[in-house]
């Protein structure tokens, strides 16, 4: 899961990010308000930190740049001014939520994962394939009944896919959204990476849930 | 008697009941007594014409001297205790009596006298008569026929003394009651007066401070009371503003500690959420720390502001401070800043100036603008500082090599937490406030010109103190 942290307070960016990554999001940073717009148009960001008093562009005019182009990625909104008004103004933007500060890191992360979740169309944080049950607050995976052991990337590749049961995702969007953008990937790593999850989820079951769709990619077959 | 002194209304109705009374007494006074000097007037012309009729009627006939009164005259005289009486003495003794007075010993002269006709030889007495009633007695004495006569004509006064009477009830009904009316109308008008202040104070009661930004409309308000009206309103306007203000100030300033403590709270959040390396905490505790220096020094800030707005540089308290001194002290307090990033530090002073003001104060405002001159400044930069004297004011100026001020931001560097966007987390955005808060309470000014990617100066310009 991909976020984009736009704060000038470049410590409480630092902080945040590297919450963030321990918690299995991959974060990018921008402190200003010009830059942050930019990367918000141009990569494809599963949600968006955003500040309100930036540098060069304000909060809210990025969030309404951004709704303008069409573009639905989830924001949080992050206001020093716990105001009715500011509140209002941002979700009236087409912000998703808000959080005032300073605010509790574990409330951040549990707003930062419902607001992905409710753009998936999957509000629920148990998130429930055939026999397959994945926790997202705990992190924790089950298929029919029995813990399965995930690495932290092959839980994020496994989230992904629930998160977008019956599409195909290709590797490119997997790239994007699943490996850091600043390191340099290897293309078989996602291969690798794929065929551990079948092995851990799939082996012995006459359900295949992940499947391999030839030149496009791969896809999660949900519950038809 | 003080409290009704004190009210308007109580005021007012002294002043008319005092008034009115006095006015209304003397003129019922006055008339009383110009009714019964006329009725007694009329009353002793009568006499008058009377004692004409009665001296002509005195002769002498066969020797003996006699009154002969004629029937005409006789009647009104005839009649037991009709009210006119006379009575003619010669020579002390009785020569004649009207019947009337019924005893024709009856002294009628024994009362008190009222006045003497010098020109008739006339005297008036007021007296009392047969039937204890109250008479006017006319004496005339009289020398003739060779003996001295003395002539009583009196008339009752039962009559006249009613009218008087009938008058004087009148103006003792007619006075008090025209003073109550006088004084009931008076205190009806202050009341109805009154009114229109009445509603303004009740206007003026629902104004609290969470609706300073009302007025009260002058439009509408009595033409006496709109003078009143338009300085309340002032009195408003100057209360809001400086109500905004420090509400402004404090939503800034809580606004502005949000951030920091944000990053702590974070910071800790983060580093608690699992077991770490002992560099981790270090490296965590050391954010802390910076940051908490960043909050206190947002409190010593915002303090210094507070102090300033609440004007604790007054003119009372200046001694004099050697400009050359303090501005080589805040020099040498900035060079460790500046020497980390080697920007040279250069100060070119003329003769000592003497200006009166804060040391303290005045040091703090010249370190804030060469903090900034450091802190915007590019490594290896030069910030020179020169004092002149240019007649009665001093001039200051930094001139730094930093990244320079956009034109449209020139106005703004001064504002309260105003921080340039490039270094927006950086600093408390107070510093330059804090300098000009200080320069203005000396009588001062500030001013900035800049060449963006060039640099800045700053220039003070201070009042020189005056020799005594």
């Amino acid at each position: 899961m991909k976020i984009l942290i736009i704060e000038d307070e470049k410590r409480l960016a630092a902080v945040l990010k590297k919450g963030l990554e321990e918690n299995a999001f991959t974060v990018d940073i921008s402190h200003d308000g010009e830059e942050g717009l930019y990367m918000a148009e141009t990569f494809p960001y599963d949600a968006i930190l955003l500040d309100i008093m930036l540098p060069f562009i304000d909060g809210f005019t990025i969030l309404s740049k951004l709704r303008a182009k069409g573009i639905g990625v989830p924001v949080l909104m992050l206001t020093a001014r716990g105001e009715v008004e500011d509140r209002i103004k941002g979700l009236n933007t087409g912000a998703d939520d808000y959080i005032a500060k300073p605010f509790d890191f574990s409330e951040l992360l549990a707003r930062l994962k419902s607001v992905i979740r409710r753009s998936k169309g999957k509000p629920q944080p148990l998130l429930v394939i055939g026999d397959l049950t994945i926790d997202t607050n705990s992190r924790s995976v089950r298929r029919a009944g029995r813990e399965v052991r995930l690495s932290a990337t092959e839980y994020n590749l496994l989230e992904y896919l629930a998160l977008n049961t019956n599409r195909v995702i290709s590797r490119s969007e997997i790239i994007e959204h699943i490996y850091d953008t600043e390191h340099d990937y290897n293309s078989n790593l996602i291969d690798v990476n794929i065929s551990n999850l079948r092995n851990k989820l799939d082996k012995g079951f006459d359900r295949q849930l992940i499947s391999t769709i030839r030149g496009a990619g791969y896809m999660l077959k949900g519950d038809a | 008697m003080k409290g009704i002194w004190k009210s308007i209304k109580g005021r007012l109705f002294l002043l008319l009941f005092t008034s009115t009374s006095l006015l209304l007494i003397a003129i019922g006074l006055f008339l009383y007594h110009e009714v019964r000097t006329t009725v007694l007037g009329s009353v002793d012309g009568t006499l008058h014409s009377k004692m004409q009729v009665m001296t002509g009627l005195l002769h002498e006939e066969h020797g003996a001297i006699e009154l002969e009164l004629s029937e005409l005259i006789q009647g009104e005289y005839s009649i037991p205790r009709s009210g006119h009486y006379y009575k003619v003495m010669m020579n002390g003794k009785l020569l004649a009596a009207s019947p009337s007075l019924v005893d024709s010993g009856f002294d009628l002269s024994a009362g008190t006298l009222e006045y003497r006709d010098e020109k008739t030889r006339e005297k008036v007495f007021a007296s009392v008569g047969p039937d204890d009633e109250p008479v006017r007695v006319l004496q005339y004495d009289l020398k003739t026929f060779g003996a001295d006569f003395s002539f009583f004509v009196a008339e009752s006064l039962s009559g006249s003394m009613e009218i008087i009477r009938t008058f004087r009830n009148f103006l003792l009904i007619v006075i008090p009651s025209g003073i109550l009316v006088v004084c009931l109308t008076g205190l009806w008008i202050a009341r109805h007066s009154l009114l229109p202040l009445e509603a303004f104070s009740d206007r003026i009661k629902t104004i609290t401070h969470k609706t300073l930004n009302e007025r009260i409309d002058t439009g509408t308000e009595t033409r006496e009371l709109t003078g009143l009206a338009d300085s309340f309103n002032e009195m408003l306007e100057r209360l809001q503003k400086v109500f905004d203000s420090e509400k402004r100030l404090i939503a800034d300033a809580s606004h502005e500690l949000k951030t920091p403590v944000s990053v702590i709270k974070a910071e800790c959040d983060v580093v608690l959420q699992k077991e770490r390396r002992g560099e981790e905490y270090i490296e965590a505790i050391k954010t802390i720390k910076e940051v908490a220096e960043n909050i206190d020094a947002h409190i010593k800030a915002l303090l210094s502001l507070a102090r300033l707005d609440s004007g604790i540089l007054s003119p009372l308290s200046f001694a004099a401070v050697s400009l050359n001194d303090c501005i080589q002290k805040t020099i040498e307090m900035t060079k460790p800043l500046a020497e980390k990033r080697r920007i040279s530090v250069t100060a070119t002073l003329e003769d000592d100036i003497t200006i009166a003001g804060n040391r303290d104060s005045l040091a703090e405002a010249f370190l804030n603008i060469l903090e900034n001159g450091v802190n915007y400044n590019r490594d290896n930069g030069a910030l020179e500082v020169s004092v002149k004297r240019k007649e009665e004011k001093a001039f200051v100026s930094f001139k730094d090599t930093g990244v320079g001020i956009q034109r449209e931001n020139l106005r703004r560097v001064f504002d309260r937490f105003y921080r340039a966007d490039s270094a927006r987390s950086e600093g408390t955005g107070l510093g330059l406030s804090i300098a000009r808060s200080v320069i203005e309470a000396h009588g001062g000014e500030i001013t900035v010109e800049s060449e963006p990617g060039k640099g800045s100066i700053f220039t003070v310009a201070l009042p020189v103190k005056q020799e005594q």
